[in-house]
């Protein structure tokens, strides 16, 4: 019996007791593929009280159906590998570590299989990560609702993009928090200007130098008190864009009104749509990495069919559903748990571009 | 029927009266139907505390309470799956 390190896979479990190593290798590997769970169970307690509550069993276990996902830490699973010639099979054990609580098992099938079962310790089992959105993914063209980010920061959104009477610098808008990395009056060494923007943001993969496309132009910094806007530009600096919405392009801005129904595309979320609550928000606390800033005249969105938004859409355009964008979003409800649905809280649009002097390309 | 002007002030007043309290998470402005205005205050966890500091009136407006939590900047934190 020999015990190695390994990688994860997910197992199976399989009736295998007494002499069912020696039917499995008769009859293949069908047969160990068409029994019952209950001949599972069976070899759990085969092997003693010990696997019961203390050890997951690959799917399997006395108070879970099969096939569905357990819980636990101190985990075992069974499955069939391949042993030497093209029909012989040994039950292959995986489990969470070579600790107290796996070690009597491996002990007790040791016992009864003989050399015919292999194990490997493989650490916790974790469901595959799911797989990045689109809107995470590199672009060979810049869009809205793709990922960016301060190259020290994480990853937001790109909201838009923008320009400056008498200047042909093209800029990317987002929040400070999201390009200038929370650049406030109580720290302000985080970012400076000049500093690199990078497609995907970094949190999404975005390195240095081959995914730096802009560079930090201009924001707010964020105060303790009385904020109007979080908000930043970063002049592009190579590569291509196009101001897609999803297939839509800005008509204008507009002001916030309530009950208006609004849409976004972010990062995290993608397309999403919402309706206008609250507006003219005033002392508003929002928790950021420095502390909380207190925020006035701003707007609520609460999400309809889901969330609004989620922690990455950060820098999202809002637009109503004449296509005028009408704010930027920023922030919103934080316990998901307590509030599925919750608020997402928006900059009015005519804030933020008077507070950085630019204009939205259409 | 309260005009947006009246809830402006009220919500001057109150924010002044309340003066940042950490369990504040805003001092919004809503109307009903019948488009009269009201303030809706957000706080962080509906308490003994925040029931004592928050009126059901201030200057004529109402105001209607709503427990919504704590809000955090949407950028996407490094230890999210």
């Amino acid at each position: 019996m020999s015990i190695h390190g390994g990688q994860i896979h997910r197992q199976h479990g399989h009736k295998l007791m007494g002499s069912l190593v020696a039917k499995a290798l008769a009859g293949g590997l069908r047969y160990l593929r068409n029994m019952q769970r209950q001949s599972v169970l069976d070899f759990i307690d085969h092997f003693g009280g010990a696997v019961g509550a203390t050890h997951g069993v690959g799917g399997f276990t006395k108070t879970a159906s099969a096939g569905s996902p357990t819980a636990y830490q101190a985990g075992v699973a069974l499955g069939l590998t391949t042993g030497i010639g093209a029909s012989d099979y040994q039950l292959a054990v995986r489990v969470y570590n070579q600790g107290p609580s796996t070690q009597p098992f491996i002990r007790n099938v040791g016992l009864q299989l003989g050399s015919e079962f292999q194990v490997q310790v493989v650490g916790p089992l974790a469901g595959p990560r799911p797989a990045p959105s689109v809107n995470q993914q590199r672009h060979a063209t810049l869009i809205p609702g793709i990922s960016v980010s301060h190259f020290q920061n994480t990853a937001g959104t790109i909201g838009a993009f923008a320009n400056r009477d008498g200047t042909d610098d093209v800029f990317i808008l987002s929040n400070n928090h999201v390009l200038a990395n929370s650049n406030s009056i109580v720290n302000t060494a985080v970012s400076a200007y000049g500093d690199p923007i990078v497609h995907p943001g970094a949190l999404d993969g975005g390195t240095l130098p081959n995914d730096w496309v802009a560079d930090l132009a201009e924001f707010e910094p964020l105060r303790h008190v009385n904020n109007a806007v979080d908000a930043a530009i970063a002049s592009l600096r190579r590569g291509s864009f196009d101001c897609d919405y999803a297939g839509h392009r800005i008509r204008g801005i507009a002001p916030a009104i309530q009950g208006q129904r609004v849409w976004k595309i972010g990062r995290t979320t993608g397309v999403t749509a919402g309706t206008i609550g609250a507006t003219g928000l005033k002392y508003t606390g929002i928790d950021y990495p420095f502390g909380t800033a207190f925020f006035d005249g701003i707007f609520e969105v609460h999400g309809q069919g889901g969330r609004f938004s989620r922690g990455g859409d950060s820098g999202s355009l809002v637009l109503n559903e004449a296509d005028d964008a009408v704010g930027l979003l920023f922030a919103g409800t934080a316990d998901e748990a307590k509030d599925p649905v919750g608020y997402s809280l928006v900059i009015p649009i005519e804030a933020v571009l008077r507070s950085l002097n630019v204009n939205l390309l259409r | 029927m309260i005009s947006r002007e009246q809830a402006e002030h009220a919500q001057h007043v109150l924010g002044e009266r309340l003066n940042y309290p950490r369990w504040l998470r805003g001092i919004g402005i809503m109307h009903d139907t019948a488009g009269s205005h009201f303030l809706k205050v957000n706080v962080q966890a509906l308490t003994t505390e925040v029931r004592l500091a928050v009126p059901s009136e201030v200057e004529g407006v109402r105001v209607e309470i709503d427990e919504v939590g704590t809000f955090r900047a949407h950028r996407k934190a490094a230890n999210d799956r």
